[in-house]
C-alpha cells in the first residue's frame, strides 16, 4: 500500500510538477492547456482573524489575504522576493538606505491610482509610527531599526534605517493600503490580483478577479474560500467533490480521495520540534536533552505521520530556506537509545524522569507526534504525558507564560535568512523555550549586520550548529503539506512561504 | 397575570445568574482576547495596550456592570474577534439553526406520536420489540457517528441526497430546506427516540388505570378508549419531555453544526470560546437559557388549558 502510494505521488508530481523544487513555470502541465474563468471553491480548515493585512496574524488568514495584497515586494514559488508595487529598489552601498520606485499606474480595488503617499502610510503603520495606532495592528519588529520612511517626489519612496541590514527587503512584502480608507476591516482593498467580494464570518471567503491588475492576468474569474472547524468536517464535502482544492490533509485522508483529486506533496515550511524549556530542571542539562535528541526516532515519527513525505531536520530552520540550511546537521544526533539511556544514567538520572508535553489540541498533527514520542521515550524509561490544551491557553500558557516543561509545535518564519533563527538570541521576547547562548547571541549578530551573503550564510549556519550541538530542543521534520486539486484543475504552486497563489490556478483545456 | 409575573422575575434571577458565572467562568480560564487576537508575535506593551482598548484591564465587576447595562437596553456589544455588532452577528446565524430545529421538531412531531401508539398496541409484542430495539439503538448512536453515517449512505453511496454547502435561504429557500434534510434526521432521531419510548411508557401505564376498564367494561372499542381516555392522559406528561427536546433543538446543535458544516449558533458559540470572545459567548449563553425557560413555562401554561386541575 505505502509503496503504491509512493508511486502515486511519484506520478502526480511529474504530471502536476506541484513540487516545491520543480522548475517548469506552468506547473509541467504542458499538454494541459489553461483555459481563462471558471470559479472554484477552496476550503480552509480555520477561519480569518482580520481582514486588515496589518491586524491579521494568523498564517491561515495571510495565506489566503496574500490574493488580495500586495507589498512593494512580493514573494515568489523559490523563495526570492520580485518587486510588486515598486518597479525597483535599490540598496545604499553601506546598507543603510532603501530606495523604492514605485510601478506607474498600479491600481487599488477602489479604482484608485497607488500613490507615494499610501505606500509612506502603510509602511509607517507596520513600522508603529502612525498616531492614534490602533493597538491591535502588528508593529513588525524587524522594522524597529527604521530611523525615517518618506517620498522624494511623487514615484520615489526611501526608507532610512539606523543599523546596516541586507534582510530588510524581505519585509517590504508588507501589504500596501489606501491611506484615507478606513474599511480595511470589514471591506478590505489592495492592489493584488484579486479583490475582495464578501465575507460571513466561519462559512466563507470570496473574491473575484482585479480587472485592473497590472501583472499577468489571473485565470479564474471567481474564488470562494470555504470555512470549516478543521478537516474532517470538511472530509465528506471532499468526498462529494464539492470542494476544488484543500491543504492540511493526513495521508490517510488523501488516500481516500484519489478518484476525483490528485494529491500533491509539498513541505509546510514549519520547523517542527520537541521544544523544551531549557529552564525546567532535568532539561537544564544540556546532557538530558542530548539523550532525548538520541532516543527519538525521527524516521518513524515522518512514516506515522506524513507516510515518509516530510522532510528530517536537524536544526532551527526549515530546507525552504535553502541559502542558510545546514543539511549537514540532520544526522547529528543518530537515533540510538541504548547510547541514550547512558547518556541519561550518567547525567544523574538511571532510571528515567517524567515530563509533560503540553500540545495546543487543534493541531493532530502534533498531536500524534507526541503520541508517537511517548511511546519511544518509554524505552528508555522516561515517562511523558500529553497535555492537550486549547489555542488561546497555549499562548498564554506555554508561549508568552513560559510555564511549560515542553511543547510540540510547528514554527513558521518570515523568508528573511535571520528570521527564523532570531527568537534564540538569549534576550528575545518570543525565547519560549529559555534557550541562553553568549555564542549564539554574537554569531547571529555579526551574521545579520553581515554584507556578503556567503559569509552571512556561513555564520547563520554556525548559529544552527550552536542550537544543535547544544541540543536546544529535539528538531523533527518540516512536515508533510498533503494537497488535494480537483482533477481537471491545474497551475496548483506550492510556495515556500505560508500563501495560497490562486492566480496561477486554471481549468485545463 | 400574577403567575406571569412571577415566572418574568424567576427569568430574571436564572439570567442574570448564568451571565455572572459566564463572566466568571472566562476570567479563570488561560487566555484571554488580546492573546487570541495578537498571536504568537505579540510583545507584553502590544497585549497591554490592546486590553486597555478592549476594556480587559478594569476589574471583573466593572465589566460585568457594564455588560449588564448594556444587555438590558438589549445592547450586546461588539464582538472582540469579528468587530461587529454581537446582535447582528447571532442573527445571521440564527436562521441556519431556527431551519435545521424547525424541520428537526417536524420530523420528531410527525413520527413519534404514531409510533408510540403503535408500539404500545401490544406491549412487548413483535411490533413493540422492534420499534423498542430501534429506539435504543437511536438514543445510543452518537450524534456525530449518526451524522456521517448517513451522510456517507445518502448522499456518497446513494447520491439521494445532494451533497455540498450551506444554501443560504435568500437564495433558494428550497435548496436550504433540502440541504437541511439530513442535519435534521440526524438530530431528530435520538430525540424521536427518546419521544417514541416516553409516550409508549405513558399510554401502557395509563392503559392499566382502573378508568380504562372502566370504560372497556361499558362497551368501549379499543380504539375510542385510545383516543378519548388514553392519549388525554398519556399527553399530560409528555408535553413537558417535548418541551425540553424543543429547547434542546433550539439552542442549537454544536455537533451537528461541526459534522455538517453548517454556519449556525453552534459553531459560533464553539469558535467564541476558543477566541475567548466574550461578548459573543455571553449573549448566546442568554439567548439559550431564554430559549430553556421559555419553552419550560410554554409546557407550564400549556398544562393548565389541557387540564384545568393542574394550579
Amino acid at each position: 500500500m505505502k509503496k503504491h502510494l509512493l508511486l502515486i505521488g511519484i506520478l502526480i508530481l511529474s504530471v502536476l510538477g506541484g513540487c516545491a523544487n520543480a522548475t517548469d513555470k506552468n506547473g509541467g502541465a504542458d499538454s494541459n492547456e489553461p483555459t481563462q474563468g471558471g470559479s472554484i471553491v477552496i476550503g480552509i480548515p480555520q477561519d480569518l482573524d482580520s481582514l486588515d493585512p496589518h491586524i491579521a496574524k494568523a498564517a491561515g488568514t495571510d495565506e489566503v489575504l496574500f490574493n488580495v495584497f500586495e507589498g512593494l515586494v512580493k514573494p515568489d514559488q523559490y523563495g526570492k522576493v520580485n518587486p510588486a508595487v515598486a518597479e525597483s529598489y535599490s540598496l545604499s552601498e553601506d546598507s543603510m538606505k532603501y530606495v523604492f520606485v514605485l510601478r506607474d499606474n498600479v491600481k487599488f480595488h477602489n479604482g484608485d491610482v497607488v500613490t507615494t503617499e499610501d505606500v509612506v502610510y502603510s509602511l509607517r503603520r507596520c513600522a508603529g509610527f502612525e498616531d492614534a495606532l490602533d493597538p491591535s495592528v502588528t508593529v513588525e519588529s524587524a522594522f524597529s531599526i527604521i530611523k525615517d520612511i518618506y517620498a522624494t517626489d511623487n514615484k520615489t519612496v526611501v526608507v532610512e534605517l539606523t543599523a546596516p541590514s541586507t534582510e530588510l527587503i524581505y519585509y517590504f512584502t508588507t501589504a500596501i493600503i489606501p491611506k484615507n480608507y478606513k474599511n480595511q476591516a470589514t471591506a478590505p482593498v489592495g492592489t493584488g490580483p484579486y479583490k475582495f467580494v464578501s465575507y460571513t464570518p466561519l462559512e466563507s471567503f470570496v473574491v473575484e478577479k482585479f480587472q485592473d491588475y497590472y501583472g499577468t492576468k489571473p485565470y479564474l474569474d471567481k474564488v470562494t474560500f470555504s470555512i470549516y472547524a478543521n478537516i474532517d468536517a470538511a472530509f465528506l464535502e471532499l468526498m462529494a467533490g464539492k470542494i476544488d482544492l484543500m491543504s492540511q490533509l493526513s495521508s490517510d485522508q488523501a488516500a481516500q480521495l484519489t478518484s476525483i483529486y490528485n494529491v500533491v506533496y509539498s513541505n509546510f515550511n514549519l520547523v517542527q520540534a520537541l521544544f523544551l524549556n531549557n529552564d525546567f530542571e532535568p532539561f537544564k542539562n544540556p546532557d538530558v536533552r542530548k539523550a532525548l535528541c538520541m532516543a527519538i526516532n525521527r524516521d518513524e515519527i515522518n512514516q506515522m505521520i506524513s507516510d515518509g513525505h516530510g522532510t528530517i531536520i536537524g536544526s532551527g530552520v526549515f530546507p525552504g530556506l535553502s541559502t542558510i540550511f545546514a543539511g549537514d546537521l540532520v544526522n547529528y544526533y543518530k537515533f540510538d537509545q541504548a547510547a541514550a539511556k547512558k547518556l541519561l544514567a550518567d547525567a544523574g538520572y538511571p532510571d528515567g524522569f517524567s515530563f509533560t508535553i503540553t500540545i495546543p489540541s487543534s493541531y493532530d498533527q502534533h498531536v500524534a507526534t507526541g503520541e508517537v514520542i511517548v511511546e519511544q521515550l518509554k524505552k528508555i524509561g522516561v515517562t511523558a504525558k500529553i497535555e492537550l490544551v486549547e489555542w488561546s491557553a497555549w499562548l498564554s500558557e506555554v508561549y508568552s507564560g513560559r510555564k511549560y516543561e515542553s511543547t510540540i509545535i510547528g514554527l513558521d518564519a518570515n523568508l528573511a535568512p535571520g528570521d527564523v533563527l532570531k527568537r534564540y538570541r538569549s534576550t528575545a521576547g518570543n525565547n519560549f523555550i529559555n534557550f541562553i547562548s553568549e555564542e549564539f547571541d554574537v554569531t547571529y549578530a555579526s551574521a545579520l549586520a553581515s554584507q556578503s551573503d556567503a559569509e552571512k550564510a556561513e555564520l547563520y549556519k554556525k548559529c544552527q550548529n550552536i542550537l544543535t550541538e547544544n541540543a536546544a530542543s529535539v528538531y523533527i521534520q518540516d512536515p508533510a503539506q498533503i494537497t488535494v486539486v480537483k482533477k481537471g484543475l491545474g497551475g496548483y504552486t506550492p510556495y515556500p512561504v505560508y500563501v495560497m497563489d490562486i492566480s496561477k490556478l486554471y481549468y485545463v483545456k | 397575570m400574577k403567575y406571569i409575573g412571577k415566572k418574568l422575575i424567576a427569568l430574571a434571577i436564572t439570567l442574570l445568574a448564568i451571565s455572572f458565572v459566564t463572566f466568571f467562568a472566562f476570567t479563570i480560564i488561560p487566555g484571554d482576547a488580546a492573546t487570541s487576537i495578537m498571536g504568537m508575535d505579540a510583545s507584553e506593551e502590544q497585549l497591554d495596550a490592546l486590553r486597555e482598548e478592549l476594556g480587559l484591564n478594569d476589574p471583573l465587576i466593572v465589566r460585568y456592570g457594564r455588560w449588564v447595562k448594556g444587555a438590558l437596553m438589549l445592547d450586546f456589544g461588539t464582538s472582540l474577534q469579528y468587530k461587529t455588532d454581537v446582535a447582528k452577528l447571532i442573527g445571521g446565524r440564527l436562521t441556519a439553526t431556527l431551519g435545521l430545529a424547525l424541520e428537526a421538531i417536524l420530523i420528531i412531531l410527525i413520527l413519534s406520536v404514531p409510533l408510540g401508539i403503535i408500539s404500545s398496541k401490544k406491549p412487548n409484542g413483535a411490533v413493540d420489540n422492534i420499534i423498542t430495539v430501534l429506539t435504543q439503538f437511536g438514543m445510543a448512536v452518537p450524534q456525530f457517528f449518526l451524522g456521517i453515517m448517513l451522510t456517507y449512505v445518502f448522499g456518497i453511496l446513494l447520491r439521494i441526497v445532494n451533497m455540498g454547502g450551506y444554501v443560504n435561504p435568500a437564495e433558494s429557500f428550497d435548496g436550504f430546506l433540502r440541504f437541511l434534510i439530513l442535519p435534521a434526521i440526524t438530530v431528530a432521531i435520538p430525540k424521536l427516540s427518546m419521544m417514541t419510548k416516553y409516550l409508549r411508557d405513558c399510554i401502557v401505564a395509563q392503559k392499566k388505570q382502573d378508568y380504562v376498564r372502566t370504560a372497556r367494561a361499558k362497551g368501549n372499542s379499543e380504539g375510542r378508549i385510545l383516543t378519548h381516555h388514553v392519549l388525554k392522559n398519556a399527553i399530560i406528561p409528555s408535553i413537558t419531555f417535548f418541551a425540553m427536546i424543543v429547547a434542546d433543538v433550539l439552542a442549537g446543535s454544536i455537533v451537528c453544526e461541526q459534522v455538517f458544516a453548517i454556519p449556525g449558533v453552534g459553531r459560533l458559540l464553539t469558535a467564541s470560546i476558543s477566541n475567548r470572545d466574550f461578548p459573543v459567548v455571553s449573549a448566546i449563553v442568554l439567548y439559550v437559557a431564554v430559549v430553556v425557560v421559555v419553552m419550560n413555562t410554554l409546557a407550564d401554561v400549556f398544562y393548565r388549558v389541557v387540564d384545568p386541575r393542574v394550579k
